[in-house]
């Protein structure tokens, strides 16, 4: 019996955005990057469809004029198995996240107080994040014949950010604003490709081909890279009056201004939320560009 | 003069919050499912006074409730009656709630 190995890539290339994933917010972009961080959403389960992830999330905070310090802390990582497969087809890269959030409210603004007879509507706050995440990942060399098999790195992703959000409201209009700076030890894989490779076990008996068993896994391909990134990440999310709250529509840049992977990519989410719940969006897309590449994401989240 | 065991429990999505009941500034710690509350003792001879803020986006639905139980002369606390009062946050302003709750009908209010 003789027993031979064929490599077959189907699933021609896809882009880990239309299938490709945060925190407290669920307002956020193909990658999971976001600007704003919303008080009390804490509690949620969510994913992102793009990237299949799964996260938990805690707020401890304390409400009233006096207490303006609070933290948070959320553990995500990417979904395996049924669920995944469900919705991606395959994970080229498990992950697991861990961030602890430190907050301060009214920044420039007053704090609020309950027997003040006109209170300004306008808000502000700033949150101090770190984070660590360990991934791990298969990449496909494609310069070598025959295909090789898919080999594992791991990789440690440390993050530092320190965001500022603000709410504005007008007559008709309210506007979430938010900006964030960062340090991170990050990778590429977001810019990488994936496949999806099938290694078939054939045997041969008598001259008849039989196939004996058929595994697959997913890859990724390209030039993979780490490096210290500067993430610079903006959001304008405005909600028009005239959708009472259920539309709201975030405009948002996030890039990387360290010199080594200097990048920009701007783009356009709409957020379709719950019906008296404006900060809680049961699922929303967005469009981004980056290096001439234009990218869709679809978002769902849960509340429970 | 009596003893009066309030509860309190709001829930919706703010970005600021503040309660007085009673001349007393409340504590209200999130308590990990959309909703802020905390639990006091008041010496009431009259009514209850409420007075609550909240900044957020318009149209977020809120709810307040306050579940007040009088104690008896061994200690213990009668069964609960509850104000609640529910609304929105309105587009351009803040959400106020100012009102006088008789804690032995304040489902009246």
């Amino acid at each position: 019996m003789n027993n031979f190995r064929a490599m077959l890539i189907f699933a021609a290339l896809f882009c880990q955005a239309p299938f490709a994933m945060c925190q407290q917010s669920l307002f956020e972009s193909h990658d999971g990057d976001t600007s704003i961080f919303l008080e009390g959403t804490g509690g949620v389960v969510s994913t992102n469809i793009g990237k299949s992830d799964l996260r938990l999330s805690y707020l401890h905070e304390i409400m009233n004029k006096s207490h303006l310090y609070s933290w948070g802390a959320d553990v995500s990582g990417s979904l395996n198995g049924t669920s995944s497969q469900l919705l991606s087809g395959v994970t080229p890269a498990k992950s697991a996240l861990l961030r602890i959030s430190g907050k301060k409210r009214n920044i420039f603004t007053e704090p609020l107080d309950a027997s003040s007879p006109t209170p300004s509507p306008n808000d502000d706050w700033v949150i101090l994040q770190v984070g660590y995440e360990r991934q791990q990942i298969k990449l496909l060399d494609t310069s070598v014949s025959p295909l090789p098999s898919p080999t594992s790195h791991g990789f440690d992703g440390y993050q530092a950010s320190l965001a500022y959000n603000a709410l504005v409201k007008s007559a008709h209009n309210d506007f979430l604003l938010g900006a964030s700076v960062g340090v991170a030890r990050t990778n590429n894989v977001d810019d990488l490709d994936s496949v999806q490779v099938t290694d078939s076990q054939v045997s041969v008996t008598n001259g008849i081909e039989r196939r004996a068993s058929e595994d697959s896994v997913a890859a990724f391909v390209g030039t993979y890279k780490k490096f210290i990134g500067v993430p610079v990440n903006a959001d304008a999310i405005w909600y028009p009056g005239a959708f009472s709250g259920r539309i709201g529509i975030d405009g948002f840049v996030r890039s990387q201004v360290a010199a080594v992977h200097r990048s920009a990519e701007p783009g356009l989410g709409v957020f379709v939320c719950k019906q008296g719940q404006p900060a809680r969006p049961i699922g929303g897309a967005t469009v981004s560009y980056k290096d001439g590449k234009g990218k869709v994401a679809l978002i769902a989240g849960w509340n429970f | 003069m009596a003893v009066y065991k309030v509860k309190t429990t709001i829930t919706g999505v703010f970005t600021s919050m503040d309660l007085v009941l009673d001349g007393k500034d409340i504590d209200l710690s999130y308590d990990g499912d959309h909703t802020y509350a905390s639990t006091d003792l008041f010496d009431l001879s009259d009514k209850l006074g409420l007075q609550w803020a909240a900044r957020g986006l318009s149209f977020q639905d809120y709810t307040i409730t306050l579940a007040i139980s009088k104690r008896n002369d061994d200690g213990s606390f009668a069964k609960p009656k509850n104000f609640e009062e529910d609304g929105t946050i309105p587009q351009g302003q803040v959400a106020q709630v100012h009102r006088e709750i008789s804690p032995e009908s304040p489902d009246h209010e």
